[in-house]
Order: structure tokens, then sequence, then C-alpha cells
């Protein structure tokens, strides 16, 4: 329906993934489903412990092949299924098309390697023939760090300088998707503010898309196209920015918005989701967010919510309540966005 | 801890390494009751081959080698044991009060452990024992006193460790007085990583009591594997069977409370034992 | 910075003082006339016996003594080895370049083979980290001498290959790369003995910090570069996982001292450890005490030159010392 025009760059499609750690078995997703158009910004939004940096590693291959295994679902990155992909396979994509930049700038880089070695790693070998110490000039003016940086080791730079750097990592091989998982949180909020800038503009100039990850929902409202919000590794509302903005469906999207507004409920106390985000290693029957939903009823413990559209504009959500409020019209239970 | 040796006793390796020692046990407890023949007793064969009357061949005195390796269990498996018993006590005991209380006695313990750390131990229990004369209580203690630190070190790392958890403060609560929660909740609770690192312990004292009886700082009217190495080495060249056989014991001893050690430790921390 | 490694000679200094209270002490406890001590099993002459007593100060109170101890010791007095006819100072430094040529060695080629071994065992993981786990296991349990004599056993007795012992062949040429050769056959199987023990030591150490290397976040960013992963083990987790093994460079010296101690007299090798057992059957205590002191010197300064090293190595620190770049 409302399928974005051109072909997708990204289509992920009612992902099961699962890891095991120290003998428990994690499935960090259960039903996650994303596209991505070229160029376009999208948001993925959830708490900690959803679900959102695994599924986004898992664009990448940058799980831990031993530990993880796809259990069923498909991920297309530009028309190819990369559910199979090896270590070799993932090698190429990684160095082209898709690049990643990470929360904590400092543990992301190689404490004892200077700033312009490892920024002329990530410069891929067909790049290199018109000269790599140019190419480094370029990226330190593109992610506007000053010239000295570059003899620097990580640990004599700010954490905004960090995060530049990462940034020049990941455009060294001019990717057509950067996926930022929370490249932001670890900053303070002016320096925050500077990097969401840069980030917009050279998403505008380079004409790349973005896949941004955050659990803050103004942050990604305000730099994201569309919106996916994700709850115990599924994705259970997404659409337009501004559609969510204004009538978000699902009880959990609300509560984000709330707690995100600092809204002040009558009782004087700040509003926040209570409960805890589910337990991933253990199965969970019906809809995941039923513990902590305001208005969980019966059936939502033991079906799990379809999917099913609001309105035109391409706007999605998962859950009973929803549909049976009369928000949105009835569906067909199987349909996938796309 | 019942489940940790459970798991150990369910691998063949553990299993083997575990029976061994099980066996020296009671070859040290048992042989001496229902054993009559001494030892060292001398027939009249000197530096016999193995054979089928002498299995492991005999000594420079025509004693029976697998008599003396028999006898020899005792010295190595008490030297062992012991010392790394009292190690491990004097270690929990210091190491607890220092990582529960803090304050001076932590930092005196951190300095003298670092001390220990930098010492080159084994010349200084040579040149002890050497000058203060041989004899097995004194090793034990050299060896003890040498080894305590380590164990003080894990513990107070423990004790820190536990003591920071909730349900310390739930005890507390109930007015219980600081010692009587170290002793009855805290140090129980921090005791697994100690029973992997005494068992490493039994394993280096084992080798630091041969190497002294190589070096012939042993009793010469006990009999010890490493003493036995120490007259073997004369007729190594024509006598192999004195110096292989008891150097064998020796390394079987040692792999099995060092392999036992390491198991329990990779039971402790899954992470570092790696993928 | 600095400060740290002001405190970190500050405690080498103490590490040596105790040793030397602990020699003294050890005087005081033998049986008998302290003189004894101070001379070993030895029938000395009256005249050297008088002297010690007068310069030690033997009938006076013990913190003169101390005094006494410290100040003959400062003045590189260790003693007279009756059994050897010298000063206790000069035998032991005239053997300890002997020892040397075989720890130093033995250290350097355990640590590259060790680190070796652990990074392998990384990248294949697999059967490969077993058998360091193997090897890690069975060096801990040898007892050296032991390995020392069944090596003699079987290359120099069974196959013939080795020298038996010894540092130099009677016929070998006395210079240039002949008398080169000489030396490098003898020292094959004593540095075996001492690295089987090291290697050990030194893949459990390195698979360790490996290990934790690999957990780290940068090696994530490696993998999002399109890095290969035989690149990136050499280019980025190396460098970081030398770092922590350099940092205990010099407590392995003191470990490898204990094995030459050991093996030297295997292999009737002309150093400080064959010294030591000679020492000990003759109960030379002089010497035994000298020796003593000198390695825990030598273990001390080890450490010191171990955590210079660590701050040239590791950026961080260097940069704090250097303190001028922003």
């Amino acid at each position: 329906m409302t399928s974005p025009q051109a072909k997708p760059l990204v289509e992920i499609s009612d992902l099961h993934l699962s890891y095991t750690m120290q003998r428990a078995t994690i499935q960090a997703s259960r039903g996650a489903s994303l596209t991505i158009a070229p160029g376009e910004a999208v948001g993925l939004v959830g708490e900690s412990g959803s679900g959102k940096s695994t599924l986004a590693r898992a664009l990448l291959g940058l799980n831990d092949p031993k530990s993880t295994r796809i259990d069923s679902g498909s991920i297309f990155v530009d028309g190819t299924d990369v559910t199979r992909f090896g270590e070799r396979d993932w090698r190429v994509l990684r160095g082209s098309s898709l690049s990643m930049v990470f929360q904590d700038p400092l543990s992301f880089l190689n404490p004892v390697m200077r700033i312009d070695r490892q920024i002329v790693e990530a410069i891929p070998k067909s790049m290199r023939a018109e000269g790599v110490s140019e190419r480094v000039d370029d990226l330190l003016r593109l992610v506007k760090l000053p010239q000295a940086a570059r003899r620097s080791y990580p640990h004599e730079l700010s954490g905004g300088m960090r995060q530049r750097v990462l940034l020049a990592m990941a455009l060294a091989s001019k990717p057509k998707l950067l996926v930022a998982d929370e490249p932001t949180t670890a900053l303070d909020v002016t320096t925050q503010a500077e990097i969401m800038d840069l980030l917009g503009e050279l998403r505008q100039r380079l004409g790349m898309a973005m896949l941004l990850i955050s659990h803050d929902l103004g942050l990604v409202s305000k730099a994201c196209e569309r919106i996916y919000v994700m709850y115990a590794g599924r994705t259970v509302e997404w659409g337009p920015g501004s559609s969510i903005l204004k009538t978000p469906a699902h009880p959990y999207t609300k509560g984000l918005f709330d707690s995100a507004r600092a809204l002040r409920l009558p009782n004087g106390l700040f509003a926040t989701i209570g409960g805890d985000v589910p337990n991933l290693a253990h199965k969970i029957e019906g809809c995941p967010f039923r513990m902590r939903c305001p208005l969980a009823m019966p059936k939502c413990t033991t079906m799990s919510p379809a999917t099913q559209v609001l309105g035109q504009d391409g706007h999605w959500v998962r859950c009973w309540a929803a549909q049976d409020s009369g928000i949105a019209p009835a569906q067909g239970n199987d349909v996938k966005n796309a | 801890m019942r489940e940790l040796f459970q798991r150990l006793a369910g691998s063949p390796a553990g299993f083997i390494a575990g029976g061994f020692i099980l066996l020296l046990i009671v070859v040290t407890i048992v042989v001496p009751l229902v054993h009559s023949v001494n030892p060292m007793a001398i027939s009249g064969n000197a530096l016999f081959p193995p054979s089928a009357q002498h299995l492991l061949g005999t000594d420079e005195l025509g004693r029976d080698v697998l008599q003396l390796l028999i006898h020899g269990v005792r010295v190595s498996l008490s030297v062992g044991l012991l010392s790394a018993l009292v190690a491990s006590v004097l270690g929990v005991l210091i190491g607890a009060w220092a990582g529960y209380f803090g304050g001076r006695i932590d930092m005196f313990l951190m300095r003298v452990a670092e001390i220990f750390q930098v010492l080159p131990t084994f010349v200084l229990a040579a040149v002890i024992v050497a000058m203060l004369g041989p004899g097995t209580t004194r090793v034990i203690a050299v060896i003890a006193i040498l080894a305590w630190p380590q164990i003080a070190l894990v513990m107070r790392s423990e004790v820190y460790r536990v003591k920071q958890i909730d349900f310390v403060d739930a005890v507390r609560c109930l007015g219980y007085s600081e010692i009587y929660i170290l002793i009855r909740e805290v140090v129980p609770n921090a005791l697994r990583p100690v029973v992997a690192l005494g068992t490493l312990i039994v394993g280096q004292a084992i080798l630091i009591e041969a190497s002294l009886s190589f070096l012939g700082l042993s009793s010469p009217d006990v009999i010890s594997w490493g003493g036995m190495l120490n007259s073997g080495q004369r007729y190594l060249f024509n006598a192999w069977w004195l110096s292989v056989l008891p150097g064998i014991a020796i390394f079987l001893t040692v792999l099995a409370f060092n392999f036992i050690g390491d198991a329990l430790n990779a039971a402790l921390n899954p992470k570092d034992t790696g993928r | 910075m600095w400060q740290y490694f002001l405190k970190r000679v500050f405690w080498s200094i103490v590490t040596i003082f105790v040793i030397i209270i602990v020699n003294f002490v050890l005087i005081k406890l033998v049986p008998g006339d302290p003189v004894h001590a101070m001379i070993g099993d030895f029938p000395a002459p009256q005249d050297y016996i008088d002297q010690l007593r007068r310069d030690f100060g033997l009938d006076q109170p013990l913190h003169v003594q101390l005094w006494l101890y410290l100040g003959n010791l400062a003045q590189g007095n260790f003693g007279f080895s009756f059994a050897n006819r010298q000063p206790v100072l000069d035998l032991i430094l005239g053997r300890t370049v002997n020892t040397l040529i075989l720890i130093l060695p033995a250290i350097v080629f355990s640590a590259i083979i060790g680190i070796a071994l652990s990074l392998a065992a990384a990248s294949r993981g697999g059967g490969f980290d077993i058998t360091v786990s193997a090897i890690t296991l069975f060096g801990y349990s040898i007892p050296v001498f032991w390995l020392g004599q069944v090596l003699v056993l079987i290359f120099a007795i069974v196959l013939g290959v080795l020298p038996t012992s010894g540092m130099y062949s009677l016929r070998a040429p006395q210079s240039g790369f002949g008398a080169f050769l000489d030396l490098l056959r003898h020292m094959v199987l004593p540095l075996a003995c001492i690295m089987a023990f090291k290697i050990a030591v030194f893949s459990r150490t390195a698979r360790a910090s490996i290990l934790g290397v690999l957990n780290s976040d940068f090696v994530m960013t490696a993998r999002a570069k399109g890095l290969s992963r035989g690149y990136t083990l050499w280019r980025h987790v190396l460098p970081n996982a030398v770092i922590p093994v350099i940092a205990v460079f010099g407590y392995q010296f003191g470990h490898a001292l204990t094995s030459s101690l050991l093996v030297e007299t295997v292999f009737a090798w002309p150093g400080v450890g064959q010294l030591f057992v000679t020492a000990v059957g003759q109960r030379d205590f002089p010497v035994l005490q000298g020796i003593l002191l000198l390695s825990t010197i030598l273990v001390v300064v080890a450490n010191v030159l171990a955590d210079l090293l660590y701050t040239i190595v590791d950026p961080r620190i260097r940069r704090s010392l250097g303190a001028r770049h922003a």
C-alpha cells in the first residue's frame, strides 16, 4: 500500500534471532520487520533491552557468528538475501554499502592506534588510488575535525571529537546506509545537538540512508522521516514520524512519549512506564507488553496481536486494544509492511 | 560447591584425575597398615633394571623402587595438602578481614602481597631450609608462609565483592554483629575461588618440595620422590629408572591437582574459558 | 604517573630491605654460634673469625649489629666463601653472565612462542584452544630438573646428537662463529627446560589478555570497517594484548631464575644455579645468602625496567608522562 516508491535498500521481514550467553538462550528478535528506502532516514526506538541493537548488528552481520542464530525471517540488503552470509561476504558488504557508528566512542576506538591510521583502515582498497592522505583530509573536513587530530590517540580527544572520528571512519567507504546506534547517548547535551546536526547535514550532502537507533523518541522524531517502535524483540508500531507523533496508537508508544515529554500527571509525579522490559530468555505468550499495559484485556494473554494498518500514510500497529477501541479499521492478519 | 564437584566427576579427565588422587590418599593411609615389608630393606641386587622380581628395578642400595615410590607418596601428599591448607587458612582469615574492614590491614596486605609477588620465592625457601636444616614440618611452614598472599588477595577481592551484594545489608538490618555477618554470611559465599586456587597451590607445593629434595634439602632417612631423584642423578647414565620413574610420579600427581584446579576455575568463571 | 613510578621504586627498595632483614634473622636463627652461619661448614682461620666478630659487632646489641651488617653490605662486603677461596660478591658476579645467557633468551623466545600460540588459538578456536590449554597444564606440572634429565637421556644418550653437559667442548674453536655454534649446541637442552615452564606462563597470561581484548568494543569497530579477522588480530588485538604481558616481564624474570637454578645443575652449566646447588651441599651459607640477595635485586630491577617498558609501549601512559600533547 504505502510501500516506498523505489526498491527498498534494506528489508527485514519477521526476523527471529537468538543468541546464547552463559548457557541461556536469549531470543533477541521475535518478529522484527523494517524497511529502509535509499536515502531515507529511519528511526528505531525502544528501551534498553528491547533488542534494537541486536537488530542493528544483525543488519551488518556484526553479532558473534558462533553464538548467534537466525531462526526465521529474512534480511535483504540491496536486493540480496544476507541471512546465509558468511564472514567473507559480510566483510565486502560492510566495506562498501553499510557502515555503523556506535554509542561509546572511546571504547569503540583502538586505544593504542593513532586516529589517522584507524581512519585509513576504513578506506576501501578501491578508493585508495587517489591518495590515502588526501582522502583522510577530506574525511576530517567532512566531519569538521581539525587536521591536528590526525596524529592523536583516542584518549586525547573529547567525546564529541571521538564520535566524529567514528563517523569519519564510517563515511570512508561512501556507504549507502549509515547505522547509528545511540550515537549521542554518551555525550553532553550541547555536543549531542552538534553531532545530530552534523548527521543530518551529512545525510543530505552524501544522499545516504540512515538508521538511527535511540531510546529517545524526541531525538528520533526530529531527525527521521519514519519511525519504528520496538518492544521485546518485535516492532510494535511504525509509520511516518509526524503521524506517530500526532496519533500514537500503541500504548507503549504513548508511554514512551509521556516519559519523553516528562509529562506531569495530576498526582504530581512524572509519567513513566511501570514495570520492566520482559526477560528475553523466556518464552512469552500473547502480547509481551500486556504486563505493563493499561489497556490489557484477556485476549492479550493468549494471542499475539495481529499487524494492522491505521489510515493511508503507512502507519501500522500491532495491538489488540488499538483495534478494539475502534481507532483502527480491522485488517488482515498476515499483512507485512512492504 | 557440591554441584561443581559433580560436574567435575562427570567429565572423563576429571574423573581420572580425581580417582588418581583418591588412590594416592588410600595408598598413603593403607599401605603402612597392611604392608610389613620394610621399604628400606636392602636386597643383594643393587641397580637392578626392572624385572619380574623387582617390577621397577632396584636402586644403588638394592632397595625396590616400587616400594620406595609407594612410600614416597606420603611426603609429597602431606607436604602438598598440609601446606596448601595452612596457606589457605591464613590467606582466608587475613584476606577476609582486609576485604571486609578495609583500612590499614588492607593497605598492609596489598603491600605484602606486592613484595611477595616480586620475591624469588623458591630461592628464599631453599636458603631458609638450607640454613635451618631440613624437616617436613619446616618445609610445610616455609611453603605456607610464601603461598598465603595469593589466597589472601583472591579472598580479599571476593569478600569485597560479596559484601556489596544486597543480602548483606539485609542481614545487617537484623542487628547481627559485623564479625558474625563476616563469618556466617560473607566468607562462605566467597570461598569458591579459594578452593580452586588452593587446589593449584597443592600442585605448586608438591613441586617445591620435590625441587628442594632434589637439591639435597631433605632428611636422608625420609623417603621422598624428590630425594630419590637427588640420589638417582648420579646413576642417570646407567640406571635411567632411578630418575625417570620418580619424576613421572611427581608429574602425574601435580598434573592431577592442576587439572582439577583449572577445571574448578573454569567452572567458576565461564567467561574466561573463551569460546 | 611519575608518582606511581616513584612508588614502585620505593617498594622495590623495601623489598630488597626485607630480604636483607631475612638474611640477618636467619644468621641469628641458625643453631649455634652466629659466626658459624657467617662462614659456613668450613674450617676458617681464627684471625678471620675474630675479625668477623669485630666487623659485625657480634658482642653488641642487636640494632648495632644490624647497622653494621647493612654497612658491610653497602660496601659490597657479602662475606667470604672458604669453599671457593673467593669473596662471595666476586664469585656470584662471575657466574651471573652465564645464567643471564640462559635466562634472557629463554624469556624472549618463550614470550614470542607463548603469545603466538595464544594468538593462533584465538584465531582458530576449537582444537587449537584445547592444545594450548594442554601445553599450559603440562608446563605447570612438569618438574623442570626432571625434564632436563629426560632430555639428556633422549638427546644426548640415546640419539647422541647434543652434548650432555657444560658450556663449551674442549675441541671446539675458542672464538668466532665456531665457538658460538658450540655454545648454542650446549644451550639447546637447558634452554628448552626453562622455556617449557615459561611458555606455559606466557601463553596463559597472553590467552587471558587476548580473550579480554577480543571482547572489547573496538574489535567490533574493526569488523564494522570490513577488516579481515587476521588483520584485526594482528593490528588491533595483538598490540593491546601484549601490553599487560609486558607488565609482568619482571615477574617472569624471577620465575626463570628459579628454573635456571634447578636446571643448571642437571647440565653442569657453570652459572649461579650450579654455584647455589654446590653451596647447598657444602653448607656454604654466605654464598647462599649472597645469591638470595643478588637475585632479589636482579628481579626487582627487572620489575622496574618492565614498568618503564610498559610506559613506553602504552601511549595512554606515555603521553601523560610527556604531558605536552593536547
